[in-house]
């Protein structure tokens, strides 16, 4: 056979390899927690509550579900989630029950990755409408909007499990109502707006709004998300484990054919 | 005597190597294949569901835009051909590039007149608040993506058949047993990039 010839060839295709190989390996590597902060988006305790929580509803559910919070975005959302599915291998590789939500919050982009076994029941659409629904939770409430997807995620995939009725581990709730339909959390959230838009017009605003600002419920205190103070006050940095001893996540080897949709943060 | 048996035995054992060194090869080879074949399948479902997708797309749309007589024509015959070519494609036609070309060319002319459908919708307020047609153009959105990443994989797969196939101990027994090299797709500038997707908002 006259593979003399071939041997340029066969260079540039090995060189060819060589490359693809370490595109991939620009992937973010596969993270330790179901739940993986990666900007510090949320504080530490709520990430070790969404971590067991997700931990627990795979034990559950045998559904990897998989959310995390990426510093940067190299490229195109859709591929580069996809990718990072693939290369995380989320979900069982036979039945392909996973799913990845990837948040970009520098991008202000989001996307909800559906697997293979997941496409039929956590369709585009409906995907879609979670995603625009958590839009309507204000940014600064990062740790509401996970919990909000959380639980729309279940509610839709295994309507049954605890996850889908608002229970997280720990005995923590979160308000998963987006309109502000219900609920101390979305009428205290209506009054600090009203207080901070108003710039303290309002009489009370004057010595109130500081007060509710500083308070820990509001999460006035994460608000910056792009703000110069945000890096800083957060060096520690996804601190997604933060004791938590689980036994944290290892990818299943499953695929995702691009289902899910995207959306902003 | 002994000397002759011995010399035998070597030769056989050598040729027993290379032969069981060969079959393996062989079978890689045929694993390899079915996996870009069955990507191929993967590909087809995903370009068939985005077809299933515009009678009711367009349906919506004339609803809102029913004098934009041309702009519907012009997606309901690219459909036509698209579907057309798609029913043409065996796997086994797949490592004739021509076929393969015209398969593509097919699918970025419906991706086109799509774009230009959307183009049209800007036009049309109503039309983009409308519910129903927020629904198609989340899954239109969806089908897209499905079909850029099983083409990249179809791509991924073909790629590593065809540097298999070509290499030294391999081509051997490609060339002996007919293994072809498969067609890829490739990334048309411009044309394929998804104009469909950018609805806007």
């Amino acid at each position: 056979m006259s593979s003399r010839p071939q041997g340029p060839v066969l260079l540039l295709l090995c060189w060819l390899a060589l490359t693809a190989a370490s595109a991939r390996a620009e992937l973010p590597s596969a993270p330790r927690y179901h739940f993986d902060d990666r900007v510090g988006l949320v504080a530490g305790e709520d990430a070790t509550v969404f971590a067991r929580t997700l931990e627990a509803f795979e034990s559950r559910t045998g559904i990897q579900f998989v959310i995390t919070v990426l510093p940067e975005l190299d490229g195109n959302l859709e591929d580069t989630v996809n990718r990072i599915y693939e290369a995380w291998g989320i979900g069982d590789r036979e039945t392909e029950r996973g799913v990845l939500f990837a948040v970009f919050p520098d991008e202000r982009q989001s996307r909800i990755e559906v697997g293979y076994g997941l496409e039929g029941d956590l369709t585009d659409l409906v995907s879609g409408r979670i995603l625009r629904e958590m839009q309507k939770v204000s940014g600064d409430q990062a740790a509401q909007r996970f919990a909000l997807v959380m639980v729309r995620v279940a509610e839709t995939v295994a309507p049954n499990d605890p996850l889908a009725a608002g229970e997280f581990s720990d005995g923590r709730s979160y308000a998963t109502q987006s309109e502000g339909s219900s609920g101390l959390t979305g009428l205290i959230f209506w009054i600090i707006l009203v207080l901070v838009l108003s710039g303290g017009r309002i009489g009370h605003g004057l010595w109130l709004g500081p007060l509710l600002i500083d308070s820990p419920r509001s999460g006035g205190g994460r608000s910056g998300r792009r703000g110069g103070g945000f890096w800083g006050g957060f060096g520690g940095g996804g601190g997604t484990g933060g004791g938590f001893s689980g036994g944290g996540f290892s990818g299943g080897g499953g695929f995702s054919g691009g289902g899910g949709a995207s959306g902003g943060w | 005597m002994s000397k002759g048996v011995l010399i035998t035995i070597v030769v056989l054992a050598v040729i027993a190597f290379a032969v069981i060194g060969l079959v393996g090869r062989y079978n890689s080879v045929v694993g390899l294949q079915e996996g870009v074949d069955g990507q191929w399948g993967n590909v087809e479902n995903a370009y068939q569901r985005r077809a299933d997708l515009i009678p009711n797309l367009v349906e919506t749309v004339k609803g809102y835009a029913s004098h934009e007589r041309e702009t519907f024509t012009a997606v309901t015959e690219a459909r036509a051909r698209a579907t057309q070519i798609t029913a043409e494609i065996t796997p086994e036609a797949l490592n004739d590039p021509r076929l393969l070309q015209q398969f593509q060319q097919a699918q970025d002319g419906l991706s086109s007149a799509l774009g230009r459908l959307m183009v049209v919708v800007e036009r049309y307020p109503e039309l983009k608040a409308n519910q129903n047609f927020l629904q198609l153009q989340d899954q239109l959105e969806g089908t897209e993506n499905r079909i850029a990443v099983e083409r990249r994989r179809f791509n991924d797969m073909a790629r590593d058949y065809n540097t298999t196939i070509r290499r030294f101990p391999t081509n051997i027994i490609a060339g002996m047993f007919g293994f072809d090299k498969r067609a890829y797709f490739e990334a048309a500038p411009g044309a394929d990039q998804a104009p469909t997707v950018d609805f806007g908002e």
